[in-house]
């Protein structure tokens, strides 16, 4: 309980594995809810290949971003950034990435929320909802990278049945739906490919995680098999619900993998998607328990006042005023999180590229060689 | 809040003010023996004033012509030992000791005490002559001779070595330690008899010294963790320490956890195997438990039969273990939720026939459970605190008969008596008592949650749970491992217990020096 969340990258280091599934588990959350109708609705059946394409542009983003971090890989962006660029480009990404890792955090917090009000407890309060998760929250960002891993690898422990539990449901599999394959050829699927794309984002949390990584010769592994990691879940859910659902059927529901969920029933259990939900909140839980610990280490950055735990308490209390206050529906929220997918696109894949780019370009000059 | 903390510093100041610091608790050094008896006596009769169970048998000690006395406590020393071993010798059997007729007795002549037995120590000050007399050592002074002599004639009354109660074993031995440290230290030596288990000794508490010992294998135990532990215990600053679990509680490193970071145990090979992985074990004298270092999560869950029984039942018994503490913890708090808030996961005709049940209850489901689980909670004290077959009548009454009237009566509901037995039921399964207390204590919480929030509420008690688990250490060392960072290789012992021959090597949560445990020693074919 002693860790602060600035410890220095020593003390607070992650293994291979903690790594791999921090970036897997920020990648993986409210986005299988609903891909599967995203996916469907552009796409067709054929949505599915898009998932590859997206797959290919998340990778070579998070290659290239392992690329940037070893050119300083004793810190973190913003230490790469103040030292290349200078103090006050640091200050200003610092910035950028504090907004943006606030707005994930609490986008993702609060669609959770709605999907709970929605699903579970349509009676209470949306920000006692959230007032509940907070608490959890805390604790875990307070032990800084290593709870978080920790946390990821417990979670993923206690979420495993949960594939095998849909696995029941290929009985009532349609494989023809999925044939032809590009029956109305590429444009459908390559109109899908943004939707897809930003269901990878997370793995930008490597700017901020590669110093902690223990074994970092292991880096560019690591990101590659959180990614592909997500890629199987996205497809594993996607093609489930593709050969379940008639193509037509799949874009009547909002939140069609708890739909699936719905058919599996017991004899002693009915609503199994409510269980399923349950545990799933577990899952959402880790997308952005980790973009509030770097909210928190930006904005600690910016104003090196106080704890690093005052900033994450103050954080939390203010998520809960604006859900207090603002309390925004499912449009709103909707809304939101597609305003956010294009600062989501520009911090994951154009940053990263850039400054690629930027820092190539530098290093041809003897001033930066070292 | 603000009131709380004004008492909290009133009651801090008052303490300050009637207890002195630690060093006002002991007296004052009484200066060194001197060579007149006369005045050695009246310096004992100072000391122990109004202590009638302190003997003084003076005799005439011929070697060198003078009078003698032992000083000894009659309950603490040995009075067999003290007769034929050394009050016998010094009276009779000294004449032909080679030492002058009043010539000096000093350290080059303490060989030559006539006395039988191995330990003699010299003392110099009346403050070792104290601290000897107390651990029920017989002081011997001559007149005329700087010095006196202890001889170790402990002998105070202990209980025969007995199976252990709260740790019972089918399988595994049936001794279990006792409350003399020695005798415990000993136990350990018979399962490790190596030159390389160490034992380090130290002696805690300002008013009564308290004699802890480590022990721990030299080559085997990371030294960072001896060298933890020993900061931890020296610096301690206490009156006393009457027992382990007091000792627990004052060095465990997050003291407002309900879970106990350290294993505390009563069986010796359970200790043992635990050093021979590589940890550390503290023995406190006097109690008849002892502390071992650092404890993972896992450790709560092994029995020491796992290892003397076939390895797929021991797996089965493992997986069971987790699944009970599963439900102990969250079983009465599922059924609140489901009953309470979530009805649409029930299939139509369970909630008919529960709701059946329920219509008699005046009572909302969390003051159900609330009445049930403390009922036998109470019935669990109070089985303790009899003698054993007065302690079975209450479980029959308490189990069948308060059960059974309840239902009749309409207090609770009959599933609600289900659910709470076999909670109960599962709570005892634990193989060690404090996490299976710490178990039956996480239960109340969840319950009050789940009957706010249903189960939704139960997945945040499960998630603080988690949050909690991963960031409590033991000795500095993370409590949630193996399982949280996962080490897959050390899961042949978590959940489950893979064949002996398959361990090939030591834990590697411990950080063990020595990785090797025991060689391949099943090659394929060999037992064809």
């Amino acid at each position: 309980m002693t860790g602060s969340v600035l410890k220095p990258a020593k003390e607070n280091q992650v293994t291979l594995l903690q790594y791999i599934l921090i970036i897997h588990s920020m990648q993986l959350g409210i986005g299988v809810i609903s891909l599967p109708r995203d996916l469907a609705d552009t796409g067709g059946t054929d949505g599915w290949i898009a998932l590859f394409i997206g797959y290919a542009g998340s990778l070579v983003a998070s290659l290239l971003i392992v690329q940037i971090m070893k050119k300083h890989p004793e810190g973190t962006i913003i230490d790469l950034i103040s030292r290349f660029f200078g103090r006050w480009s640091g200050y200003l990404m610092t910035a950028v990435f504090g907004v943006y890792f606030s707005l994930y955090a609490y986008l993702l917090l609060d669609r959770m929320i709605l999907l709970i009000h929605s699903w579970i407890m349509q009676q209470s309060r949306p920000f006692v909802l959230m007032l509940l998760f907070v608490i959890p929250a805390y604790m875990i960002v307070k032990g800084g990278w290593r709870a978080l891993g920790r946390y990821a690898e417990i979670i993923l422990l206690c979420s495993l049945w949960m594939p095998f539990m849909l696995l029941t449901l290929f009985d009532q599999a349609h494989w023809l739906h999925l044939l032809p394959v590009l029956k109305e050829g590429w444009m459908p699927v390559f109109s899908t490919v943004p939707a897809t794309v930003l269901s990878f984002l997370g793995f930008e949390a490597a700017f901020f995680l590669y110093p902690h990584l223990g074994n970092k010769k292991k880096a560019s592994l690591g990101i590659f098999v959180a990614n592909t990691l997500t890629l199987i879940v996205y497809l594993y859910v996607t093609i489930l619900c593709f050969v379940v659902f008639s193509p037509d059927e799949i874009t009547y529901y909002n939140d069609i993998m708890l739909t699936l969920a719905k058919i599996i029933e017991y004899r002693f259990v009915e609503r199994f998607d409510i269980v399923m939900l349950t545990f799933y909140l577990l899952v959402i839980s880790k997308t952005w328990i980790p973009a509030l610990h770097m909210t928190v280490y930006c904005s600690h950055r910016l104003v090196p006042i106080g704890k690093a735990a005052t900033h994450l308490l103050l954080l939390l209390i203010g998520m809960l005023a604006v859900t207090y206050i603002w309390n925004p529906g499912w449009l709103t929220s909707d809304k939101w999180i597609a305003l956010f997918s294009k600062f989501g696109l520009l911090m994951a894949f154009i940053f990263p590229v850039a400054l690629w780019c930027l820092l190539s370009v530098m290093s041809w000059f003897p001033r930066w060689q070292k | 809040m603000e009131l709380l903390l004004r008492i909290i510093k009133y009651f801090n100041r008052r303490s300050l003010q009637t207890s002195s610091p630690s060093s006002g608790n002991r007296a004052p050094a009484r200066g060194h023996v001197h060579s007149q008896l006369k005045a050695n006596i009246e310096a004992i009769r100072a000391i122990f004033s109004k202590a009638p169970d302190m003997v003084m048998r003076s005799f005439f000690y011929r070697p060198t012509e003078s009078h003698a006395v032992l000083v000894y406590f009659d309950g603490l020393a040995d009075k067999n030992s003290i007769n034929n071993n050394v009050l016998y010798q010094l009276m009779f059997e000294s004449e032909d000791i080679g030492v002058a007729k009043g010539g000096r007795l000093g350290k080059r002549t303490l060989p030559l005490l006539p006395v039988t037995l191995g330990h003699i120590t010299t003392i110099s000050s009346f403050d070792q002559f104290e601290l000897a007399i107390l651990h029920g050592k017989s002081v011997l002074f001559i007149d005329g001779v700087e010095q006196a002599y202890a001889f170790n004639t402990q002998g105070w009354p202990q209980r025969a070595i007995s199976d252990s109660q709260i740790e019972a074993s089918l399988k595994g031995a049936h001794q279990g330690f006792i409350e003399t440290s020695e005798m415990n230290v000993a136990l350990i030596r018979r399962y490790i008899s190596s030159r390389e288990l160490k034992i380090k000794e130290l002696s805690v508490g300002s008013r009564v010294a308290s004699k802890l010992s480590i022990l721990y294998l030299e080559d085997v135990t990371e030294p960072e963790l001896l060298a933890e532990m020993e900061r931890r215990l020296t610096s301690l600053n206490v009156d006393c320490i009457l027992n382990t679990g007091e000792l627990a509680e004052l060095i465990e490193d997050n003291p407002f956890s309900l879970l106990p970071q350290f294993i505390t145990t009563e069986r010796p090979d359970t200790a043992a195997s635990q050093i021979l992985q590589g940890r550390l074990c503290v023995i406190v004298d006097r109690s008849s438990s002892v502390l071992i270092a650092p404890a993972g999560i896992a450790a709560f869950f092994q029995g020491i039969d796992d290892y003397s029984t076939r390895w797929p039942v021991a797996t089965f018994m493992r997986l069971l273990r987790f699944f009970a503490c599963f439900l102990a913890a969250f079983l009465p708090g599922i059924y609140i939720a489901c009953i309470s808030f979530n009805h649409e996961v029930i299939p139509l005709d369970l909630i008919l026939s529960i709701g059946q049940f329920r219509a008699a209850v005046p009572f909302p489901p969390l003051i159900e459970a609330l009445i049930m689980e403390i009922t036998l909670e109470m019935l669990r004290e109070a089985g303790i605190r009899l003698p054993a077959p007065v302690g079975q009548t209450v479980g029959i009454v308490g189990g069948i008969v308060i059960g059974q009237a309840a239902v009749q009566a309409g207090i609770v509901s009959n599933l609600m008596v289900v659910v709470v037995s076999s909670t109960a039921v599962a709570s005892f399964i634990l193989p060690n008592y404090d996490m299976a207390s710490a178990i039956r204590l996480i239960r109340f919480p969840v319950m009050l949650i789940a009957s706010m929030f249903g189960i939704v509420g139960i997945i945040v008690a499960f998630m603080v749970l988690i949050a909690h688990l991963i960031s409590l250490t033991s000795l500095s060392e993370p409590f949630s491992v193996p399982i949280a960072p996962i080490r897959i290789s050390d899961w042949k012992d978590v959940f489950v217990r893979l064949p002996l021959w398959k361990m090939t090597t030591r834990p590697r949560s411990v950080r063990s020096l020595q990785k090797k445990r025991m060689g391949s020693n099943r090659s394929d074919g060999e037992n064809k």
